[in-house]
């Protein structure tokens, strides 16, 4: 049962994700990609990784792709015409998709995943255990992320705000 | 038999839970394999949280309705059976009987999906409400953070109702309500922190738990309390937060476009959401089921009503108000005066 409904949810992630960068409707393409984060919500779940699944859906599908849609909301009315593709950056896509390809391969080659996957079989990914952790052997890259953050809004906010007011 | 019906009344999740494994026992003994008999009790429960979502919701509408007519001194519905309990009723038959409308050059996907993706999430939120002692779907161990990302997707229909319909109207009122409700989404939680720090759990039957002997998070978070409840009036987008239907500027906003089945759809999600909002303030504040001599599912429809009647109590008071003045009261009020909430009770907790 476990597998049928693991092999069910990763289907459904490649399928989408495939759709979404294919697919000529830019909203269709925000509705797949938001499928193919929550079916790796569905894979935590199924990991026994209930706070990383909630997670999940609340921040990228709750906030990551409510945003974008919005933002495709804004543009011009393109319901049902397709936009043509012009290829004229197909070469910097390229890669980049050989890169991000290259260092995901590294990650996953080099991690030892019998000792992850016990590790989230545990207690190891509720609430109270990631917390402490954050809070105490990852206190530094989490501090360095919130400034990141806090640098990007104030960035956002100049930029908008730049005529004067 | 009298001990059976006050044992399903005061602690009902033990006699459900025998009556469940004995039927299974049952099933099991004449061959049928155990994932198949899992999916048989699981779309058992859902049948049940469906029927009780329509009977709720008709009852809700009705509710509603008399309320407005109390405070404008009419009559309100009262034709139609005892009442007029049986309006909402007609009316539902009157919406189903209606044709469905596909207006031209709409976006099928987008437009067909909506009413499902604005309704899954208030249907799949009934998992971790807890009805009465030991009556909940599933007490997961992520309670709250379930409902809140849960009910989060429901901004994606909404959305896609706008964008799909083709309309401007539509459109207006679809991005109006995303921009509400992920706005007033960050005070809620803000809103809910104190009381998951004072239980230590985001389980939603420990937080019923640690409100028992009338411990009510409402007394010692009444500035949470009264935050949730302006921002759960917001998420369910109902008057003075109503701008993403605002009549007489928006039509119907992401409704315009809509008849018959798939309005109705959005209408019982509407109204669904209302309960569950009211469900959850009960829950979180108004120490859920835990009551003295009536049964605990009594208490808990009580004080779920006793929310709704303050809901409906606003929508008929207070006028609807200004775009800005929605985002100003949510970004510069609601958001500060939670994070002040959060930081004294942390304080508190750690200095008491």
């Amino acid at each position: 049962m476990e597998q049928f409904l693991f092999y069910t949810f990763a289907a459904s992630i490649l399928i989408a994700a495939v759709l979404t960068v294919t697919v000529r409707n830019v909203f269709h393409s925000a509705l797949y990609l938001a499928l193919s984060l929550f079916g790796v919500a569905a894979v935590f779940a199924l990991l026994g990784s209930y706070f990383l699944a909630g997670l999940q859906i609340l921040l990228y599908v709750g906030a990551v792709v409510v945003l974008s849609i919005f933002v495709i909301s804004m543009t011009k009315h393109i319901t049902g015409a397709g936009a043509a593709g012009t290829g004229r950056r197909a070469v910097p896509a390229l890669l980049t998709v050989l890169a991000s390809g290259a260092l995901l391969t590294n990650a996953i080659l080099r991690t030892d995943w019998g000792a992850s996957f016990a590790y989230s079989y545990g207690a190891g990914t509720d609430a109270a255990a990631i917390g402490s952790h954050i809070l105490s052997d990852f206190v530094i890259p989490f501090e360095a992320v919130s400034v990141l953050l806090l640098a990007a809004l104030i960035g956002a906010i100049t930029i908008i705000a730049k005529d004067g007011r | 038999m009298l001990h059976l019906l006050e044992a399903l009344l005061y602690n009902p999740g033990v006699p459900l839970a025998g009556l469940a494994a004995k039927a299974r026992a049952l099933w099991a003994a004449r061959g049928l394999p155990s994932p198949v008999l899992d999916l048989v009790f699981q779309l058992a429960i859902a049948a049940t949280v469906s029927g009780f979502i329509t009977v709720n919701a008709l009852f809700i509408i009705w509710f509603d309705r008399k309320i407005s007519a109390l405070m404008q001194l009419r009559k309100g519905p009262n034709r139609v059976g005892p009442f007029g309990l049986l309006q909402t009723l007609a009316d539902t038959l009157k919406l189903l009987s209606k044709e469905d409308i596909n207006p031209l050059r709409i976006d099928p996907l987008a437009f067909w999906l909506a009413p499902l993706l604005v309704f899954i999430p208030s249907f799949a939120v009934f998992l971790v409400i807890p009805f009465g002692n030991g009556l909940i779907a599933g007490d997961l161990n992520i309670g709250i953070l379930y409902i809140l990302a849960i009910s989060g997707l429901s901004v994606i229909g909404i959305l896609s109702a706008g964008w799909g319909s083709n309309n401007k109207y539509s459109l207006i009122g679809g991005l109006r309500s995303a921009a509400q409700m992920v706005s007033y989404e960050v005070p809620m939680m803000l809103a809910i922190l104190p009381v998951v720090m004072l239980t230590g759990s985001m389980r939603m039957g420990a937080i019923v738990d640690a409100q028992a002997g009338y411990g009510w998070f409402a007394f010692m978070q009444p500035v949470a309390f009264v935050i949730f409840l302006i921002a759960g009036n917001a998420e369910v987008n109902r008057a003075p937060f109503d701008l993403p239907e605002a009549e007489s500027e928006l039509v119907a906003g992401f409704n315009t476009e809509y008849s018959a089945m798939k309005f109705s759809i959005f209408f019982l999600a509407e109204y669904t959401n209302l309960f569950l909002t009211s469900a959850i303030a009960a829950s979180l504040f108004l120490g859920g089921w835990e009551g003295p001599l009536l049964p605990p599912v009594v208490w808990f429809f009580l004080k779920t009503y006793f929310v709704i009647t303050l809901l409906c109590w606003a929508r008929w008071t207070f006028p609807r108000i200004r775009v800005d003045q929605l985002m100003q009261f949510s970004w510069k009020y609601l958001l500060p005066i939670a994070l002040l909430n959060l930081l004294v009770s942390a304080a508190a907790m750690k200095l008491l």
